[in-house]
């Protein structure tokens, strides 16, 4: 018997201890504008504290199964809002409300709108890869994936996120 | 490095926040709390079993009574099997036999047994 039998709740106390950081930066990085990052990792938590039984033990199989539901999660928040992002011939993108007008605030803009135009999966790619500094085979192991996939996304993320942003891949 | 990798480095570190102690607490309550009461046992179980026995009950009893109390046009159709059966006797050397009855809407069925079929015989 596992522990998830035992006593559900300190299991998934002690998921939350273990994992909440590096998810909710991994939620910050996914989520799109409105959506709090810190929805997305509750309600990721939430769905392991309903089914704690489901939740494989391990600290690296834990933390890759949380990963998967969070992705999950933020796929579910992109449905349920508005995308607001539109691009425009040629690849650039307009914004479709108000930038503010300081040179940094607009690049960062610029930016996060290119990371929004990303699907999640190939956008959790590319996150864990040029952000988090995750190796190929890790992220493959985390999202349940081959290599060979990873490294076809993380080619068509940053052919996307260069075309966005103007620049060479 | 690619200029766009930069960008999106300095677009990360300057959205960087992390998760406030206060906020991580209130989260971990709530889900520690959704964790408990998911591993309750369900008190509404009972209630619902019951009623779903009792709604159960009442369709067998209603089945029952309906098959006890059966039309008059089926117990006809009854009495023309038995009337019928009689023609089911075999005919001496014939190797037959009939079962003659009537439907409900009044058309003679007769079937006739054949002790000599072949079935293989039909097949070309």
């Amino acid at each position: 018997m596992d522990r998830s039998d035992d006593d559900p709740a300190g299991r998934v106390a002690a998921l939350f201890d273990a994992h909440h950081e590096r998810l909710f930066r991994l939620a910050r990085r996914l989520v799109r504008a409105p959506v709090d990052p810190a929805d997305v990792v509750q309600e990721t938590f939430l769905r392991a504290a309903r089914a704690p039984h489901r939740v494989p033990c391990g600290a690296s199989r834990e933390e890759a199964w949380l990963v998967r539901v969070l992705i999950n999660v933020c796929k579910d928040s992109w449905r349920h809002t508005a995308v607001r992002v539109k691009a425009v011939s040629g690849g650039h993108l307009r914004a479709s409300e108000p930038i503010d007008p300081e040179p940094a605030l607009v690049a960062h803009s610029m930016v996060w709108r290119a990371l929004d135009r990303l699907s999640v999966r190939r956008r959790a790619m590319l996150v864990m890869y040029e952000l988090e500094g995750k190796r190929i085979p890790d992220i493959a192991r985390a999202l349940g994936i081959t290599a060979v996939t990873v490294r076809w996304h993380l080619m068509r993320a940053r052919r996307e996120m260069a075309r966005a942003l103007g620049d060479d891949i | 490095m690619s200029s766009w990798k930069t960008r999106l480095r300095e677009a990360d570190t300057a959205h960087a926040r992390d998760l406030a102690p206060e906020e991580a607490r209130r989260l971990r309550r709530t889900i520690v709390a959704e964790a408990e009461r998911a591993a309750r046992p369900r008190i509404w179980s009972l209630p619902f079993v019951l009623t779903a026995g009792s709604l159960a009950a009442a369709a067998a009893a209603l089945v029952f009574s309906t098959a006890v109390a059966m039309p008059p046009q089926a117990l006809e159709v009854s009495d023309h099997l038995a009337s019928d059966q009689a023609d089911t006797a075999p005919q001496a050397g014939s190797g037959r036999q009939q079962l003659q009855f009537a439907t409900p809407g009044g058309t003679r069925i007769i079937w006739v047994f054949d002790a000599e079929f072949d079935v293989k015989g039909t097949l070309p």
